[in-house]
């Protein structure tokens, strides 16, 4: 089952064997519950704020919600950087290669939150970042001169070992902890690649998660899912039964104490998820 | 023609102390990367006798400049109004009324500008035997020279050198003595690039309260 669809409350049109499970979709209209964000309901189509008007107009908003065209793809999903984090103070637009075409613009926020990128090439004063957008693996081209970029180095990785179903978080290279977790089922898997932690959500409702960790990737077979753009996450879960299983949509289910050390890791950091 | 076997015979001793030392080591004092530097005036040896660089400035943090209004300890050179600056990424240095008579040298004012590790050299006015020389001469621009005394030798103008450590040294003018018995430098400044901004740590990450994003459970 690895075509699109479309999940809505995590429960009419999840996988049969995943619906099943009263809690995976109590999960789903929990986690999900209360819709979007405002500020970024309307972000695929460009919001055409004045005060984002240095993108062409209809150049959309990279978001967790829109799905971008004339991206280029992260052709190192498995490369390691220096940390380098950037946080635009004001929309900056995103060109597809430096000097290139805009196709995107990088807004200040995501999530009700700073917009926090990683940093993956540099060519002069050009970053490539990693995009929080579809398709996975989104990639653009920023001017690392645009007024109000602010630099930043993170020292902390993350990786998810999706056989072992396993997360370890790195600090400077070396774990700072590693957890037992839920990674996605055989037929909504977690997707791989290079990803990066994008922003940290503590929802109006506490269960089945005090803290939610949306990644800059989504699920490849669940377009929609409970009403938002398939988003994957790390975030917690209150039945430890599920670590160590491949359970879930596509998010990763992680216990208390990695979610308490995994929401101090800044915003931009890279996530791998390997198979 | 006893003073000059003398003045030559020092020279040579300077030349000695200052071998394989005529650029940078002269340039400043031994500053770190990342330093601005400058000075109005510095010679070694020879017959136009040692002077230490003067005025000298040197800065690894924020602005820091000098000035002198005359320069005559050197016998066979004159210059007043001797200003100096430095900051980590630029440095400026402007000697004005700059007379060599033995080198049939002068120049209204004499400017070496360094920024960001470039360069260039300013000359007012400037002449050598008579010939007017170029306000803003290209790096290294090197013209021969009759100094009275010393012979046929070398007028750099613009002089541009890379160090080390990535920084550039300026001197808009340097009268070689033979040999690389000693020079005369006036107008010197050295600087850095703009510190690459170390990254500052990437903050924690704030909790967005009461917004929630329906995820993939």
């Amino acid at each position: 089952m690895t075509a699109r669809r479309t999940g809505t409350g995590g429960r009419a049109r999840v996988p049969a064997v995943l619906a099943a499970s009263a809690l995976l979709a109590g999960a789903g209209a929990l986690l999900g519950g209360c819709g979007h964000s405002p500020a970024n309901t309307a972000s695929a189509g460009g919001t055409g704020r004045p005060a984002r008007a240095q993108a062409p107009a209809g150049a959309p908003e990279a978001t967790t919600y829109a799905r971008l065209k004339g991206v280029p793809r992260d052709d190192a999903p498995d490369g390691a950087t220096g940390g380098l984090v950037v946080h635009p103070a004001k929309a900056v637009p995103v060109l597809d290669k430096p000097g290139g075409r805009t196709v995107a613009t990088l807004p200040a926020q995501q999530l009700g939150g700073p917009t926090w990128v990683p940093v993956v090439q540099s060519s002069g004063d050009w970053r490539r970042v990693l995009l929080p957008s579809r398709p996975n693996g989104a990639t653009g081209w920023i001017s690392g001169a645009a007024d109000g970029l602010i630099t930043a180095h993170t020292p902390y990785t993350v990786k998810v070992d999706l056989s072992r179903r396993r997360l370890t978080l790195l600090k400077a290279g070396k774990p700072a902890g590693a957890w037992s977790v839920a990674v996605g089922g055989a037929r909504t898997p977690t997707p791989t690649g290079r990803t990066f932690m994008l922003a940290t959500l503590a929802p109006a409702t506490r269960t089945p998660s005090p803290l939610v960790l949306p990644l800059g990737t989504h699920s490849a077979t669940l377009d929609t899912f409970g009403g938002g753009p398939g988003t994957v996450a790390l975030h917690g879960w209150p039945d430890r039964s599920v670590f160590g299983k491949a359970v879930t949509h596509g998010c990763v289910r992680v216990p208390q104490d990695a979610l308490d050390a995994l929401a101090k890791v800044p915003l931009g950091s890279l996530v791998f998820i390997g198979a | 023609m006893h003073a000059f076997t003398r003045l030559t015979a020092a020279g040579l001793l300077a030349a000695g102390l200052t071998a394989g030392a005529a650029g940078p080591a002269l340039a400043a004092p031994p500053d770190p990367a990342g330093s601005g530097s400058a000075f109005g005036l510095a010679a070694t040896g020879g017959p136009l006798g040692s002077v230490p660089p003067v005025p000298a400035v040197s800065s690894d943090a924020g602005p820091a400049r000098k000035s002198l209004l005359k320069e005559d300890r050197l016998k066979a050179v004159r210059a007043s109004a001797l200003n100096v600056s430095a900051a980590p990424a630029n440095a400026r240095s402007n000697v004005a009324d700059l007379a060599v008579p033995t080198a049939k040298l002068k120049a209204d004012a004499v400017t070496a500008t360094c920024r960001d590790a470039r360069g260039g050299a300013h000359l007012t006015q400037a002449t050598v035997a008579g010939r007017r020389l170029d306000a803003s001469p290209p790096p290294n621009t090197t013209i021969p020279v009759d100094v009275e005394g010393v012979g046929r030798t070398s007028l750099v103008l613009n002089k541009q050198q890379r160090l080390p450590n990535g920084r550039l040294a300026v001197t808009a003018m340097q009268l070689n003595l033979p040999g690389g018995k000693g020079a005369l430098r006036v107008a010197s400044a050295t600087c850095g690039r703009v510190p690459a901004q170390r990254p500052v740590e990437a903050p924690a990450p704030k909790p967005v309260k009461h917004h929630d994003l329906p995820v993939t459970g």
